[in-house]
């Protein structure tokens, strides 16, 4: 038990892979390196194409990485064939056996592993309960909808009892309103059960709404690991903050340096900016601030205050964003929420005093 | 129906109709009337094409005796039929699964090749495969050359030519439909069977062949109904002596001159393969249902 808990559930060691010949090579996998905890919500999150697929096929056995290892609790797992590792998954199209009835698929694996029937009757219901199914189990998966198969996939793969359960885009062929609902389902059904979930999407909102942690990927590399809101307010680089969510791009001159605090400044104004430390070096640098950073005030001159003319206004329902320009010609935007606002909104033309949160605006590693 | 569906459907009702329909109509009428002298039938109702099928008369004692030698030839045809078929499919499964796995682009390629053979005449086809295997043929002299034989195989006018000829006749008939039930199949099953613990022949048994069966089913169904009536095979290849349900047919349109008696034995045929297929169809639409 001990030892277990020192090992993390998944270990992916400097893995890379290609694939095909000549010209038409593509690096699907670029050194990839990554430690999932036991217990843990861990999700892949990138863009399409970026390697999630290739990497969560990994862990379950289906490709051979080219080089680097890949443990699981510990044990280096290369070796082992699909039907050998502790790990299932829920494929993305389900892949539901479509001549077995939901009880037969769910009982599948536990045929194979030789359980007394006794004992898989009871973890069909089991399962079956789990995903609010149970009055389905005589049904062929082409008599479910979407949502349904997507649960007795889900049901299938945990079934077994894997120490790790691999989700590849489960959500993505559901309509928005089951989306949302099913993230909030996944999460409980992974805190009860205490399996560790390795899911991938290329949603940043269902990445950050349902995670422990999140690893963003483009290009077969990990961009940067964290938990959802370091992810959000502290992004490594511009790819990481212009995937998830919103973002400014301003260029600034960095000044002086602390621990994770560098003093940038800003079209005359200085800025506090925090930094991952390792990144950091003097001069022209570029940093991300959020939109909803960013406050402002009536009047507002050429002194130590940021300040802006106001280039236009759109109204998104909660907020309102403006569109401004600062004296160096940069632009960024600004939101502000609609409720609790006393003055109208500025004007186009109108000149305004920013205030960006201390720390807010993050610098970045490129 | 519409009447834009109806006017579509019409060719092919007026085909069915008089060249499927008709002909067997005119067939089973046939076969309960009294032949003619010359060939032709005489409009006499009459039973005996039936009669003479199951029973002979003793010509002693003028009984009704029964007997089995047309039984004995569809029995015969029967089994031809079914040896033709588990070679078909031991041979078909296989060739079909690597045409399915290969790339799309090659797929079509493949797909021909494998019709190639119908590019030729049946009967130039079943008369060469005659000259090869008959005993002064090529396949004898190569094997008595080599010395793996003294004397030249007999392998022309038996049964085992016969199911030769069937499955190069029929083969084809076997590989596509179970080559497009394959196409089909969606290979990210035997990944998820494989991810639930599942070994390669656990998942050949359980996960493609059950999906398969329908392709499978049709590919033999394809390949069993026409060798139970083949004539050319068994009349060239098994050199006449062997006779199987076709050369019985067709011996009583041309040489004994009994249509009454062609036309039952044709009309027999049927019902069985008719009959079969009911039950067959029954069993697939309850099991289907059954859940
Ligand atoms: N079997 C394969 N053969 C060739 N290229 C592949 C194969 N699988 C994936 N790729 C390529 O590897 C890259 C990563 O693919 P994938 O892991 O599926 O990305 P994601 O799941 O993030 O969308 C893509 O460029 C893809 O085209
Ligand atoms: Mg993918």
């Amino acid at each position: 038990m001990d030892s277990e808990q020192k090992n993390p559930a998944v270990e992916i060691r400097a893995v890379s892979k290609k694939f095909g010949r000549g010209a038409e090579q593509v690096k699907a996998l670029d050194g990839v390196t990554l430690t999932i905890g036991d217990n843990e919500f861990f999700t892949l999150l990138g863009p399409s194409g970026c390697g999630k697929t290739t990497l969560l096929r990994m862990i379950a056995g289906f490709e051979q990485p080219d080089d680097g290892g890949i443990f699981l609790f510990g044990e280096d797992i290369k070796a082992l064939p699909p039907h050998k590792r502790p790990v299932n998954t829920v494929f993305q199209h389900y892949a539901l056996f479509p001549h077995m009835t939901v009880a037969k698929n769910v009982a599948f694996s536990l045929e194979m592993l030789g359980r007394a029937p006794a004992e898989i009757e009871r973890t069909i219901g089991e399962m079956l309960a789990l995903v609010k199914m149970e009055q389905f189990a005589a049904r062929k998966p082409a008599q479910l909808s979407g949502g349904q198969q997507q649960r007795i996939a889900l049901a299938r793969a945990l079934a077994p009892r894997p120490r790790v359960l691999l989700l590849d885009e489960p959500l993505s062929a559901l309509d928005l309103k089951l989306r949302q609902a099913m993230r909030a389902e996944l999460k409980t059904m992974q805190q009860q059960t205490g399996i560790t979930f390795v899911f991938v999407t290329h949603d940043q909102e269902e990445a950050l709404t349902m995670s422990d942690r999140i690893a963003v990927m483009s290009g077969g590399r990990v961009r940067q690991t964290g938990a959802p809101r370091d992810i959000y307010e502290k992004p490594r680089d511009s790819f990481v903050a212009n995937f998830i969510g919103e973002s400014n791009f301003l260029t600034v001159t960095v000044e002086k340096l602390e621990q994770d605090t560098a003093w940038c400044r800003l079209d005359g104004a200085l800025l506090q900016c925090s930094c991952a430390g390792e990144a950091a070096g003097f001069g022209e640098a570029r940093v991300s601030i959020r939109p909803e950073q960013i406050s402002f005030s009536a009047g507002g001159n050429g002194g130590p205050a940021l300040s802006g003319v106001v280039e236009g206004l759109t109204y998104l329902g909660t907020d309102t964003q403006l569109s401004v320009r600062l004296g160096d010609g940069q632009r960024l935007q600004a939101r502000v929420q609609n409720a609790g606002r006393e003055q109208p909104p500025p004007g186009p033309g109108e000149r305004i005093r920013l205030k960006m949160n201390p720390g807010a605006a993050r610098l970045l590693a490129d | 129906m519409t009447r834009a569906r109806l006017l579509l459907l019409s060719p092919t009702l007026a085909m069915i109709g008089f060249f499927l329909l008709l002909p067997v109509a005119l067939m089973a009428v046939y076969s309960f009337l009294s032949p003619g002298t010359y060939g032709g039938v005489e409009w006499l109702l009459s039973f005996d094409a039936y009669i003479q099928f199951f029973f002979e008369r003793d010509f002693l004692t003028d009984e009704l005796v029964f007997h089995t030698s047309y039984l004995s030839i569809y029995f015969r045809s029967f089994v031809q039929a079914l040896a033709a078929t588990v070679i078909c499919l031991l041979i078909g499964f296989p060739t079909a699964y690597f045409i399915a796995t290969r790339p799309p682009a090659t797929r079509s390629a493949w797909v021909l090749l494998v019709t190639v053979p119908y590019w030729v005449n049946l009967l130039i086809r079943t008369v060469s495969m005659l000259f090869v295997i008959r005993d002064e043929g090529p396949l004898n002299g190569a094997l008595t050359a080599v010395g793996i034989v003294d004397a030249p195989l007999r392998i022309a006018y038996t049964d085992f030519a016969i199911a030769l000829g069937l499955v190069y006749s029929y083969l084809p008939f076997m590989v596509l439909p179970i080559y497009a039930a394959i196409e089909r199949f969606d290979f990210s099953l035997m990944e998820a069977a494989c991810d639930l613990y599942a070994g390669r022949w656990t998942i050949l048994r359980r996960i493609i062949l059950p999906t398969v069966k329908p392709g499978v089913v049709a590919g033999c169904l394809l390949v069993f109904i026409p060798s139970l009536g083949a004539y050319i095979a068994p009349d060239l290849l098994g050199g006449g002596k062997n006779l199987m349900i076709g050369n019985l047919v067709a011996l009583q349109f041309q040489g004994s001159r009994n249509w009454p008696f062609g036309a039952a034995a044709a009309v027999l045929l049927l019902s069985v393969v008719l009959v079969a297929l009911t039950v067959l169809a029954r069993r697939r639409a309850l099991s289907s249902a059954g859940n």
